[in-house]
């Protein structure tokens, strides 16, 4: 993989010392380098860039996320360009006379560019289809949902360069396809029209169920499966479609009581992103919340992309509720649970929240998210042999930066080898024969024991948000 | 529109050109007729204007074949991509400029890219 370097400097009139402390945070208004902002200006804290679209005032712009990985006070720092596109910036700062020359250097993934050019609405061409079996996935490098795409997109290509290197002699191979939803239904559509027209064998998604109902509409007539790998509330199991994740009840059979039992918590309020994974969620919870001798007081929606939950956070104030059960996802999640921090309501209340994976805890913040309650089926620190290898492997290619693992990108990781494997067993890429292989494959993944044939219910752990990550409870 | 245009990137602040572009490049070569069929939205004539903003901004190109013109990217969607980075970048930097003169800066500015081979890992 080449990379792009782009370097560009211009010299100022202060000191190195007193423009530094500018811009690393000085003046906290001050978002110079693409509308840059992180919580604290230290190697590893996450940032988050505005990239102004062409001609556009503002409600186009797309959220970057990177993260700081060297800072040298005085001189310059380095970050990591995570999404939409791969690669690192440095600010370089010296003395120039009296004042100071300030140079920024990008090296730029030249595999990401497509990335960038998707973003300015271009169409990328496929490449030309060669005697790989080729997987294409979809995820949202863009929209509320990017903030789960820098760990899927290097685990998906982690996939499938382990899976070729393990190939033997006259094993089939695979290529890796992705596209992007913009966490947007209608752009779901086309994506899989796109990867369906390219002759994608399978399309696998992590994506909101709001854009999968799309990428099913689209795939409905062809030769192309479906495999959806995250958090679900299930659905068509028809012919070529599956979804591995874990269900609603699946995630709350244990966490709702046990936070109930510890919190002594019992009036719950429902809040959660508008569509229909949240809405089946909440049917589900009430179940729970009811037979553990709790009660609903409320039930709230708002759309995908709202940024400001102040009429909602009051409302929860209100209500008497001393429980939150959160279905808010990706960057609407991370607004909402920082909104609530800043208000006061994370220390007077207990939330549980379904979607709070590693990569949405860190964009929280280790303080804001604290306390929080969550259950997957998968946690980064996982203790077994299987997870430790297959994180020092995530290290190894990744480096000491690479953004968390969560359940939400583990398991397109582990989609991919389940389809491969059933592909490479059966000699053929042939649908029904996959499928057929697929419905009884039972493998074991990072997360452990992956039975198919077994009708969905992975072993589900229940985790609260520590700085850092999740304590595993249960 | 003239002002607009010189910048390449203002030009697809309208959906409808963003649309012509995406259809353009990935089918690579459209004829007027080819691309208004695709864009239902709008009729021939706008079309013909959009592609006419395209050009100006020296986003498309024109081959003539016969009696058709044809329409294609007059860069790679990487080359675009890459100009839209520099911009992004070399805008930062300008921020950094007038915040820290506090007036219009009057710095002096090199920039530049190159690709290189290294592998990453």
């Amino acid at each position: 993989m080449g990379r792009i370097s782009i370097f560009d400097q211009v010299v100022v009139d202060i000191s190195p010392e007193e423009l530094f402390a500018y811009l690393s945070g000085g003046n906290p208004d001050f978002h110079w380098l693409l509308g840059m902002t992180c919580d604290k200006f230290a190697p590893h804290q996450p940032v988050t860039f505005t990239i102004p679209l062409p001609g556009t005032t503002g409600e186009n712009n797309v959220t970057g996320l990177g993260r700081i990985t060297k800072v040298t006070p005085g001189r310059g720092f380095t970050l990591a360009h995570e999404m939409p596109w791969r690669g690192t910036v440095t600010c370089a700062l010296s003395d120039v006379g009296s004042g100071t020359r300030v140079r920024l250097t990008a090296d730029i993934d030249e595999s990401s560019l497509s990335s960038v050019a998707e973003m300015l609405g271009l169409a990328v061409p496929p490449e030309a289809p060669d005697d790989r079996v080729r997987i294409g996935v979809i995820m949202s490098k863009s929209g509320p949902g990017s903030v789960f795409a820098a760990a899927t997109e290097h685990l998906a290509e982690m996939a499938v360069e382990e899976i070729n290197a393990d190939a033997d002699q006259g094993d089939i191979t695979f290529s890796l396809q992705v596209a992007d939803d913009r966490t947007n239904p209608v752009e779901a559509f086309r994506a899989a029209q796109r990867l369906v027209r390219a002759g994608v064998h399978v399309i696998i998604s992590n994506v909101t169920s709001l854009s999968f109902e799309s990428i099913l509409a689209a795939t409905r007539n062809s030769a192309t499966m479906v495999i959806y790998t995250p958090i679900n509330e299930g659905g068509d199991r028809g012919r070529g479609v599956f979804r591995l994740g874990e269900r609603p009840a699946a995630q709350m059979h244990r966490s709702i009581p046990m936070l109930m039992q510890e919190s002594g918590a019992r009036c719950w309020y429902l809040a959660g992103n508008d569509y229909s994974w949240p809405q089946w969620t909440n049917r589900v919870a009430r179940r729970y919340i009811e037979s553990s001798g709790g009660q609903v007081v409320a039930e709230t929606y708002r759309a995908l992309g709202t940024r400001d939950f102040s009429s909602l956070i009051e409302k929860i104030t209100r209500s008497g509720a001393d429980a939150v059960l959160s279905t808010f996802v990706g960057a609407d999640e991370v607004a909402f649970e920082r909104q609530c921090f800043d208000s006061g309501l994370r220390t007077q209340i207990q939330t549980l929240s379904m979607a709070l994976d590693e990569s949405t805890r860190e964009r929280i913040g280790d303080e804001a998210a604290s306390g929080m309650w969550t259950s997957f089926g998968y946690f980064q620190c996982l203790e077994s042999p299987e997870n430790k290898d297959f994180l020092d492997r995530y290290k190894r290619r990744h480096g000491d930066f690479a953004p968390p693992i969560s359940s939400i990108s583990e398991s397109v990781y582990e989609a991919i080898f389940l389809y491969a494997h059933s592909v490479r067993e059966g000699h053929t890429p042939e649908p029904r024969e996959v499928e057929r292989r697929l419905r009884r494959s039972k493998v074991s993944t990072p997360r452990g024991v992956v039975d198919l044939s077994q009708r969905g219910h992975q072993n589900t752990i229940v985790g609260r948000a520590i700085p850092g990550g999740f304590a595993i409870t249960a | 529109m003239g002002r607009q245009v010189e910048y390449p990137f203002a030009a697809l602040s309208n959906p409808i050109r963003t649309e012509i572009l995406s259809l353009i490049s990935e089918y690579e070569e459209l004829s007027v007729t080819e691309i208004a069929d695709a864009v239902p939205s709008v009729g021939r004539a706008a079309v013909s204007t959009h592609l006419g903003v395209l050009l100006e901004a020296g986003l498309v190109k024109i081959r003539r074949d016969g009696r058709h013109n044809l329409y294609s990217l007059d860069k790679s969607s990487a080359e675009l991509a890459v100009e839209f980075l520099r911009m992004l970048y070399g805008d930062s930097l300008m921020k950094v400029a007038e915040a820290s003169s506090g007036r219009k800066p009057s710095t002096r500015r090199t920039q530049g890219s190159k690709k290189t081979g290294r592998v990453a890992s």
